[in-house]
């Protein structure tokens, strides 16, 4: 009974939050296993009387939804990794140098987000035709960076703050460098928000779409959601072929969750901050 | 040498253009298969609207590979663009300096384009060749920037069961509509006579053609909105009369086409104003409507006349192109009616050339028919003025109609309101 | 001499550290940024945008974007709803925080199904949304039926502008709260458990080691989430424009929608640039605020 007071109303809430998360997921999972004509029902069907698996096939295929993917796959990841790369020394530079000019440069970063994407996509448009990068997998990557590295400056300075500076001193006495120092003591503890930046980095590859739409014009460089927009016809949306690929769309960064949840969402680093 | 082919095709193409006249598809053959196939070389990129599913991707980009086939050295890359971004990716195209040779265009952008001189004019259209208010579409003072390539206008679609309960027969009037629609609402238990919705300017502007009124008037290269007038209010007062007497969904203030479509497909709705599209997507979805299902000429207002919007797309060529000799070749190929059928068939609008109507059957198809009859007989365009395409991009309609839906306005007051914001786009 | 030299080369590494990052900001974003500003003072539309020729109007595009009522309602509605969308999107982003730092039976699975929204792009979980929100056909209506409240049979969530930001709000928190979780997630796994474990021994209750063990120690990257969170919140897109569409005389529209609208629609260039401006400065305002309120606990000294 003290049990039930004292937990059970965070299983409920677990349950409640969890079901508020997955429902549309569920949803679309649903409705790609719909035929055509069941698609819309006045009383929701929670499960297809009869499930249809052709549609997976068929965007497979006649979709190219696989080449997306890994069109996508590769715009991510490259994101992702010189994303990593790029802000980490950053990060740590804003984060432990505490001059003026560091404060200066963190709002200047963080101007450059203030505007929205829609009043940007001509200029960019320009210097990418000028740079001669327009239709290749780069001007993605280089574009997404600009978007992605200033957040991941401000997460990770945020992670490096909260590192307690004499866990470096002590190393640097014991005769580390100061890279030495940041690639042995400031990285392993800053991993989580190593991994955090890592998946929002790769999240913003693989799910941006104007401006992929803007610069890719090729159908063998489509990412996903382009070819998503693609069953979005004049008259007429093929909702079979949209849900199936979404499915596709989300299972492999599920797959990703599954497989980074220990960096994610394990402490291992508590305890380590005293070694 | 390239200097000298370029200029002989542009003579060639001019010669064929003079002679086309009645015999345009003998001639568009002729030029690509015989006269051509020397000179045409290169590559040209094609931007074409995504048609929504796959399989009628597939149908265009055959056109590619036939086309490459008949003219070896030649490479037509085909591009597909979204529709519902494919004007801002034009935009962006025109203004960012990179271009495709040949595209599709929307016909209420092709004047917006051209004013800014980026669409190459096309020379030899001979009205009766084409689905004529497509080639007004494509009109900027007097010279023609687009090839009509397919068309549509939406009739009466409507469930038979329903309105033969309701005792009722397909109205041919407003008056019949209104009155169908009030006893539908008695007789049919939980449908919803009408779908008119708020956010489909292509179902209520035309409502003011029929009326007697007009949507704009040109004064030499000026434009001036012609909305505030008797005939305008009492068009936009018959329109929203439904939505406020309960005979639409109340949820339909907010619904575009589709929606209302949808909920046709659902039994909800039992008269709906749509496109051969829409008859085409409806069947797909639920065949065993087809027999349910009736169609007939939009109902004539007041002035006696049914007018309905003509919509399609042009084929476009753009001035920065590098390669117009293949392009136009390319457009002209597209254009053959058995090519053109291929496409239109699956889309379920009608081909954008006289000859590829007459060979698309429609107009033996009695339930087709009366797309084919709206199209040819009972169309108009809207003013193509190169502002149109912003005033339809920007919605500025959807917002009074919705408010004279909801009754904060009166019809008159709306149509006032609107005729003021159309005057200060045609004039800035 | 000397000390140059030792300057020179304690600088090195921090400028070597900074320069990528600061090279790629700087050289995609800082052009189109200045355009932007530039174009707001003058009477751009499409044919100076390719042929250039536009003219310097000075702070006309400004006063327009106050003067019109449209307009100006799209910077409250950007104003009020984006913080609406902010603090909800922080109150839920918590909650899973410290839920999943529980450690309870089934975590694992609760972690996974709270990261899953985070997957799906704004445009579609736009359109899924609007779907279980349809009047007819939606989940929603026939949910809220089925539990009693008859009033939401075929309801119009997005026939009016408070109902449709209901609709629009759940879309934004359901897309934004997982990584605000994660991020909280991570940082509370970072707090020594010793440090909790000491202020527990001192008799402090669990409210009382959040408030004063666990909260300061948070700080920064709660102050980073709220300072992203608002920027994004604020310059919301595809969820407005995909959802708003329908809602009476466009009034839900927010400042990107409308510049959006202004600009590429419209071909009204300048306009558009000006209302982006606009929501610049707001966004600055805020910024600096947090900034100032983050600096004053030391953060930033």
């Amino acid at each position: 009974m003290r049990w039930l007071l004292k937990r059970g109303w965070m299983y409920a809430a677990m349950v409640a939050v969890s079901a508020f998360a997955l429902f549309p997921v569920y949803w679309v999972v649903i409705t790609s296993l719909k035929p055509r004509s069941e698609i819309y029902t006045r009383t929701p069907d929670l499960w297809p009387s009869d499930p249809q698996w052709d549609q997976y096939p068929r965007v497979l295929g006649e979709g190219h939804v696989g080449r997306a993917l890994l069109n996508s796959l590769i715009v991510a990841s490259g994101t992702m990794v010189i994303c990593l790369l790029v802000s980490a020394g950053a990060a740590y530079v804003l984060a432990r140098y505490r001059v003026r000019i560091t404060r200066i440069l963190l709002i200047l970063v963080l101007m450059t987000q203030m505007f929205p994407l829609v009043v940007l996509v001509i200029p960019l448009f320009v210097t990418m035709r000028k740079a001669g990068l327009l239709g290749t997998y780069w001007s993605l990557i280089i574009t997404y960076l600009a978007f992605s590295v200033p957040l991941a400056i401000w997460v990770m300075r945020g992670f490096v703050l909260s590192i307690p500076e004499e866990l470096e001193h002590a190393a640097r006495i014991d005769g580390a460098t100061r890279i030495g120092a940041m690639w042995r003591v400031v990285l392993p503890l800053a991993a989580p928000g190593l991994a955090v930046t890592a998946v929002l980095s790769f999240l913003e590859g693989w799910k941006e779409f104007l401006l992929a739409l803007t610069f890719i014009n090729d159908e063998d460089r489509k990412t996903v959601p382009l070819v998503l927009q693609s069953f979005v016809g004049r008259g007429d949306t093929d909702w079979g072929a949209v849900m199936a690929t979404s499915v596709l769309y989300t299972l492999p960064v599920a797959i990703v969750f599954v497989l980074a949840r220990k960096h994610l969402m394990t402490a291992r680093t508590a305890g380590a901050v005293k070694g | 040498m390239r200097k000298f082919s370029v200029a002989l095709a542009t003579v060639l193409a001019g010669v064929v253009a003079a002679c086309g006249g009645g015999d345009d598809n003998g001639t568009a053959q002729n030029a690509s298969s015989d006269g051509g196939k020397a000179k045409l070389e290169g590559s040209i990129s094609v931007w074409i609207m995504d048609p929504g599913s796959p399989k009628i991707q597939d149908v265009v980009n055959q056109y590619g590979t036939d086309f490459e086939a008949a003219h070896p050295g030649t490479k037509v890359d085909i591009q597909f663009v979204p529709w519902a971004q494919a004007h801002d990716k034009f935009v962006t195209a025109i203004a960012g300096g990179k271009v495709p040779d040949v595209a599709e265009m929307g016909t209420t952008w092709t004047p917006e384009f051209a004013d800014q001189g980026a669409l190459l004019e096309q020379p030899g259209i001979t009205k009766g060749d084409y689905v004529s208010s497509l080639v007004d579409a494509a009109t900027l003072n007097e010279k023609v920037y687009g090839k009509p390539w397919y068309a549509g206008a939406r009739s009466l679609i409507y469930r038979k069961d329903y309105l033969e309960k309701a005792g009722v027969e397909p109205p041919k009037t407003w008056e019949e509509m209104s009155a169908a629609a009030k006893a539908i609402n008695g007789t049919v238990k939980g449908v919803f006579p009408v779908g008119f919705t708020g956010l489909s300017e292509h179902m209520y502007l035309p409502t003011i053609w029929q009326a007697g009124g007009e949507i704009a008037t040109q004064d030499g290269d000026t434009w001036k909105s012609a909305l505030n007038s008797p005939e305008a209010a009492k068009a936009i007062d018959w329109y929203t009369s439904f939505y406020k007497a309960g005979l639409a969904p109340k949820a339909s203030i907010g619904w575009e086409e589709p929606d209302a479509q949808t909920a046709f497909i659902n039994g909800d709705v039992a008269m709906l104003i749509a496109g051969g599209w829409g008859y085409n997507s409806i069947i797909a979805t639920k065949p065993e409507l087809e027999e349910k299902i009736g169609t007939a000429l939009t109902p004539t207002g007041p002035s006696g006349k049914g007018t309905a919007f003509a919509g399609g797309s042009h084929l476009v060529q753009f001035t920065e192109s590098g390669n117009h000799d293949l392009g136009a070749a390319f457009v002209d190929f597209m254009l053959e009616a058995d090519q053109l059928n291929k496409f239109t068939s699956e889309i379920g609008f009608l081909p954008g050339t006289t000859a590829g109507i007459e060979a698309s059957g429609y107009l033996e198809d009695p339930q087709r028919k009366p797309f084919a009859e709206q199209l040819l007989n009972a169309s108009a365009v809207y003013p193509p003025s190169p502002k149109w395409g912003g005033l339809e991009g920007a919605n500025i309609f959807d917002g009074q109609i919705q408010k004279v839906m909801k009754n904060d306005i009166s019809p008159q007051d709306a149509v006032a309101e609107l005729a003021q914001k159309m005057d200060e786009e045609f004039a800035g | 001499m000397v000390i140059a030299r030792r300057l020179v080369s304690r600088l090195t590494l921090p400028v070597l550290l900074l320069l990528p990052a600061l090279v790629i900001i700087a050289g995609l974003v800082g052009y189109p940024l200045v355009r932007t500003v530039y174009l707001s003072f003058t009477d751009t539309g499409l044919g100076e945008l390719i042929y250039g020729g536009s003219t310097w109007v000075g702070l006309e595009n400004f006063k327009e974007v106050f003067a019109d009522e449209h307009l100006r309602t799209s910077l409250i509605n950007t104003v009020v709803f984006g913080t609406a969308c902010v603090v909800g999107t922080m109150v839920l982003g918590f909650c899973v925080a410290l839920l999943l730092n529980q450690r309870l039976r089934g975590n694992l699975f609760f972690g996974i199904a709270v990261l899953l929204p985070w997957a799906v792009p704004a445009l579609a979980a736009s359109a899924i949304w609007k779907w279980l929100f349809d009047a007819r056909y939606g989940f929603v209506n026939w949910a809220l039926v089925n539990v009693g409240f008859d009033g939401f049979q075929d309801y119009a969530w997005f026939a009016d502008r408070e109902s449709a930001y209901v609709a629009i709000f759940v879309t934004v928190v359901w897309q934004s709260f997982p990584f605000v979780a994660l991020s909280l997630l991570a940082g509370l796994q970072t707090i020594p458990k010793e440090t909790l474990q000491a202020a527990a021994v001192d008799g402090a209750n669990a409210f009382q080691r959040f408030r004063l063990v666990t909260l300061p120690l948070l700080r920064p990257i709660v102050a980073v989430l709220v300072i992203f969170s608002t920027i994004w919140d604020f310059k919301i897109f595809d969820q407005v424009y995909v959802m708003a569409a329908g809602v009476p005389d466009r009034s839900a529209d927010t400042a990107a929608v409308a510049a959006y609208r202004e600009g590429f629609a419209l071909s009204h260039y300048g306009l558009g640039s000006a209302v982006a401006v606009v929501l610049f400065l707001i966004l600055l305002a805020f910024a600096l605020i947090y900034v100032r309120l983050v600096g004053r606990e030391g953060e930033f000294s």
